[in-house]
């Protein structure tokens, strides 16, 4: 079915009820109120604590580990190594390369050891210092090119490139043979913490023989579930998952949920009491995922038409200590590389490489902050050499339907980018702008298109699934394994269901996923939670409201098509004096033995790619995206204000506009910190900064100046109402037009991020225009 | 005993409270535990340090139930602002907006709302801290210290206040109970100016200026850096330059190259490196500088 129809082709109503209107989020006031319920929330006091013992050297081997100290401290109950894994000792994400913990050698700081349970906090870190480890150092690896030299030290067997990946499309000799203007540079771009309000937190409770609860924060119940019981060595219908509301995930806690679940898990199990592990300020920045660093060299040529004839481009990812997510990211890379715009020669190359640091991990954007960094500042200079306009350049090369993306994906409906940068460019009023300069202190604009694909990556099948019962009351209870991160995808499932079945918003409750009840929707990641789980939400509300029209109309004495559902009744079309309430039309159906619950499921098309060329159709569907930036720079101090940015993005079908408001001005804020504030330092594999007074995230008055949100939609035929993923696409496009508009203001095109004051200050004197 | 070495969300070290309701008794307290005891006012700096175990005192003395500390008041000679004044109340007077400015315009920069409503500007400058936001301004104003000690109460300058390298010029049992800042001269213009990673960052960089004109040239002029050297410093060799000449642009230039000879900040601070604050401070300075000039103006 169309599933951009539906309101068109199955409900027959040419106005939405709650559809594209911006409402109440139904979890706000709890929120605001402090009455959620975040993991720590549920942790009963005198719950053992877990704390994790970590090396302190980026890469040495273990030669010993003595228990006996720790044990002997009062409040100490148990500290467990390696040799108490029941399961298998591996946790590698992507690639089996991440021992749980560690018995043979340590790759970073931070690297766990062994986990200390105890009566209370105080004895659990009394405990964890008197763990003796004996190490025996190793010479590390700190960056890509010291890991990359021959006879590097090696940080796991089989070299320190984790894996590659390439492109070959067109001839690109021929391609910059054609070029009027052939530009060429290196970008860096650093690691980024998540800094979520809430750290990493797990309470496991262990529920007599062979079952354990575990209630966290995470992306994907299903997965922590998968993870948990591997390690237990136990079936999956052992091991119960709870997602407690989570404070903020951005990506981070789809890698570190399984992790620090595991831990809670295996101290519960061996212990036979619950056991809860939360991460502090300095452990969460110090030790969990980040986003990967790269280092992109980007090559590309324009003609006289302003056409981009050919990209070369080489990427070169930090995985840190492992893999993680690294070849998912990389691909994305690789497959995004030369931006939202038609080019038929390209070459693309990439490797993932090992060094003793934290290990990189998803973040929002996955890989396409760090490309679009690249390919949008080469767009800029491009347009810079040829002296064409930047909008101009980059409409003449920008994606339409019946374009061909960079794997020669043909795009054949929903591709919003051209009407994005149109509207976006009209707003700022961009062919009018001007740079001002008052004393020390000058404006400049910064343009910057993005696309990012929505859905699992590499052509993995992707699908999704709900379920949702009538009760007998008229209520609804819907339940889904996308999570709530504060981003609100169940609520806009929620929505969808109220749009199909008719019933008002408050009647839906939504159940918080819990592995032995909800149906598995696949992980909260990608940007896939509203299209792909939204759409299993609108099966299963399409399947129920069958029944539901099937029996009002025999109820109503009128033919199915006259049914109409909404504000909890039912009625005849165009005759709303009868109407049958909902709890009387819920008793009516178990009375009839007609079933009031159904399941919902959707799968994605089936996607393909060559893994030789790499050519093929690697996303369902992408999310389009354009921002004009604002800057204000003191070319005395340094220090440079985004005063104002012009949001565009093409969403499909705006479920609600208000949560996509939300999604790109915290999105704005986060890719302001990426570009000049963010810094994480580290001297020898070991984190400074491991905390908000160190490293540095935008506050509230930090905040730029929104224009009001064009929200474009070009809707995608295989989505619930034709809604695309918004949360991952808003930050993308931020990063270089800041950099743009920089390089607008004070003539500097810092390819090293972060362009902190100090930064910029250093690079104004080293050269200025 | 519970230790917690890093769960901030507790204090992890024994300690005895002691909360004085006399300056004597406050006095007497200090005398008796000397370097094993420190002073509770607002807690912004105190309590994180404690939980993070940069400090650990074996007292703490809370001099919140002494009263009268937390005064702002209106005398012939400025204001008398308690050691105990909040920020936000300082930041929010309207005396002290209407006739030193330059006091509300520092102390709005500090931090967010929530952090102004419990610092209090005895906190602030006690810390020592070479970046603390209040220090300059009162520098630039030549403000009074008021100092209660065994032998009661005494004075001291705010220039001799500050001793550098976290030191200041208080004795065994002493405290400070408030400031006297005077009102600039007639017709004066100031300005203060700041950078910081982010705006509710501490300062890398912190300016305050006072100016006044007098037949189109500049008859007074006074200002302070801070972050800049081990403890906030007045600019003294750019007011020399600057007293007795017309505000031009070229006057100004001049002035603050002397900024660079007055500062001296140290490599291992790590919010930024010398160079950085040596020319953010000029940059700064200039700044400070222009607008003070530009009020000072204004002035009929």
């Amino acid at each position: 079915m169309r599933y951009d129809r539906i309101l068109e082709d199955l409900l027959n109503r040419d106005d939405f009820l709650v559809v594209g209107r911006s409402v109440v989020r139904t979890d706000a006031l709890d929120k605001v109120l402090g009455r959620a319920k975040f993991t720590a929330d549920y942790v009963p006091r005198d719950t053992a604590v877990v704390k994790v013992v970590r090396s302190p050297h980026p890469h040495a081997l273990i030669e010993g580990i003595d228990i006996e100290p720790a044990l002997e401290l009062p409040g100490v109950q148990m500290v467990l190594i390696a040799a108490d894994i029941p399961g298998e000792n591996q946790i590698g994400y992507a690639l089996p390369d991440q021992p749980f913990l560690n018995d043979v050698k340590t790759r970073f700081v931070g690297d766990p050891v062994a986990l200390v349970v105890a009566a209370d906090e105080g004895s659990a870190v009394e405990g964890a210092d008197a763990v003796r480890v004996k190490y025996s150092p190793l010479p590390s690896v700190l960056d890509t090119v010291d890991a990359l030299r021959d006879g590097a030290p090696l940080v796991h067997e089989g070299g320190n490139v984790a894996l590659t990946t390439k492109i070959r499309k067109g001839d690109i000799e021929k391609g910059f043979s054609e070029a009027e203007a052939v530009v060429e540079d290196l970008y860096d771009t650093p690691y980024q913490d998540h800094m979520y309000m809430e750290p990493e937190a797990a309470y496991a409770i262990p529920e007599g023989s062979g079952k354990v609860t575990v209630i966290g924060g995470m992306q994907s119940p299903f997965l922590v579930r998968e993870k948990v019981a591997h390690i237990l060595g136990w079936n999956l219908n052992q091991v119960r998952i709870i997602q407690a509301l989570t404070g903020g995930a951005f990506g981070g806690k789809d890698d570190m949920g399984p992790l620090v679940c595991a831990k809670a898990a295996l101290a519960a199990v061996k212990t036979g009491k619950p056991a809860s592990l939360i991460f502090d300020r300095e452990e969460s920045v110090a030790y969990s995922n980040k986003r990967f660093p790269a280092r992109i060299r980007y090559k590309s040529g324009a003609d006289k038409e302003g056409r981009i004839t050919a990209i070369d481009v080489d990427i070169t990812l930090e995985c840190g200590a492992f893999a993680n997510r690294a070849p998912f990211w990389l691909w994305r890379q690789t497959a995004h590389a030369a931006g939202p715009y038609e080019v038929h020669n390209a070459s693309i190359d990439g490797r993932a490489v090992y060094t003793n640091k934290v290990f990189g991990g998803s973040f929002r954007g996955f890989g396409n902050v760090a490309l679009h960094f690249a390919a949008e500042s080469q767009v800029d200079r491009l347009a810079g050499e040829l002296g064409m306009d930047p909008v101009e350049l980059r409409l003449r090369n920008i994606l339409k339907p019946g374009s061909r993306t960079t794997c020669d994906q043909l795009l054949d409906h929903s591709v919003g980018i051209e009407e994005c940068l149109t509207k976006v460019a009209e707003a700022s009023r961009w062919s009018s702008r001007k740079r001002k300069r008052n004393g020390s202190k000058v404006t400049g604009f910064g343009v910057s298109c993005a696309y990012h694909g929505i859905s699992t990556s590499r052509s993995t099948p992707d699908w999704s699934a709900a379920s949702l019962i009538l009760n007998q009351d008229g209520s609804m209870t819907y339940r889904t394994g996308i999570c709530e991160l504060g981003q609100g995808a169940p609520i806009g499932h929620a929505k969808i269901v109220a749009e199909i079945t008719g019933a008002p918003m408050e009647s839906i409750r939504i159940e918080v996923p819990d592995t032995d009840s909800t149906p598995n929707a696949k992980p909260t990641h990608g940007s896939r939670g509203l299209m792909l789980g939204g759409t299993a939400a609108a099966d299963a509300a399409i399947k129920l409201r069958e029944r539901m029209v099937n029996v009002a109309a025999d109820m109503l004495g009128c033919p199915e098509g006259e049914v109409d559902l909404r504000d909890g009744k039912a009625s005849r079309k165009g005759e709303p004096g009868e109407t049958i309430r909902f709890p009387e039309l819920a008793e009516e159906l178990y009375h009839r033995g007609v079933s009031p619950a159904s399941y919902g499921f959707y799968a994605a098309p089936k996607r393909y790619f060559d893994p030789e060329t790499g050519l093929g159709v690697n996303y369902s569907v992408y999310t389009f995206a354009a921002s004009v930036v604002e800057v204000e720079v003191d070319t005395e101090t340094g220090l440079c204000e985004v005063v104002k940015v012009w949001p565009a993005m093409d969403v499909g079908k705006a479920i609600d506009p208000l949560v996509i408001e939300g999604q790109i001005h915290g999105a704005v804020s986060q890719g302001i910190g990426f570009t000049i504030m963010e810094h994480l330092k580290l001297r020898d594999g070991v984190v400074l900064t491991p905390g908000f007074k160190d490293y540095v995230v935008p506050s509230a008055l930090d905040t730029p100046e929104y224009a009001p949100t064009i929200i474009v939609e070009e809707p995608y035929q295989h989505s619930a109402f034709g809604a695309k993923g918004v949360g991952e696409p808003a930050i993308i496009s931020i990063v270089p037009a800041i950099t743009n508009a920089i390089y607008d203001a004070i003539g500097v095109r810092l390819n090293k991020l972060p362009a902190t004051a100090e930064m910029l200050h250093a690079a104004m004197r080293g050269g200025a225009r | 005993m519970t230790i917690n070495k890093v769960n901030t969300h507790i204090v992890p070290i024994e300690f005895e409270y002691h909360a004085p309701g006399s300056l004597d008794e406050a006095v007497g307290l200090l005398e008796r535990y000397g370097e094993e005891a420190q002073i509770l006012a607002g807690g912004t700096d105190l309590i994180p340090q404690m939980k993070q175990r940069k400090a650990e005192p074996k007292h703490v003395v809370n001099i919140k139930r002494i009263p009268g500390l937390a005064c702002i008041e209106e005398t012939p000679d400025g204001f008398r602002i308690g050691a105990l004044a909040k920020l936000r109340a300082v930041e929010l007077s309207p005396q002290i907006k209407e006739k030193i400015p330059l006091l509300s315009e520092a102390a709005q920069s500090i931090g967010s709302v929530q952090i102004r409503n419990l610092g209090t500007i005895g906190g602030n400058i006690c810390n020592a801290s070479p970046s603390a936001d209040m220090a300059t301004p009162l520098l630039v104003l030549d403000a009074t210290v008021h100092i209660y000690g065994r032998d009661g109460a005494k004075t001291c300058s705010i220039a001799e206040f500050f001793q550098g390298g976290g030191d200041i010029n208080l004795g065994r049992g002493e405290f400070v109970t408030g400031f006297t800042v005077p009102f600039p001269p007639v017709g004066a213009g100031s300005a203060f100016e700041k950078v910081g990673w982010t705006t509710f960052d501490i300062a890398t960089v912190n300016v305050a200026a006072v100016v006044t004109l007098k037949g189109g040239k500049i008859d007074h002029c006074s200002i302070a850096l801070g972050a800049c050297s081990p403890a906030p410093v007045r600019g003294v060799l750019a007011e020399a330059a600057l007293i007795g000449k017309e505000p031009s642009a070229e006057a100004l230039e001049e002035a603050v190259e002397f900024i660079a000879a007055c500062v001296e900040p140290r490599e291992r601070w790590r919010r930024a490196p010398p160079e950085y604050r040596r020319r953010s401070s000029k940059a700064l300075a200039m700044d400070a500088l222009s607008r003070a000039i530009e009020r000072a103006r204004r002035f009929p």
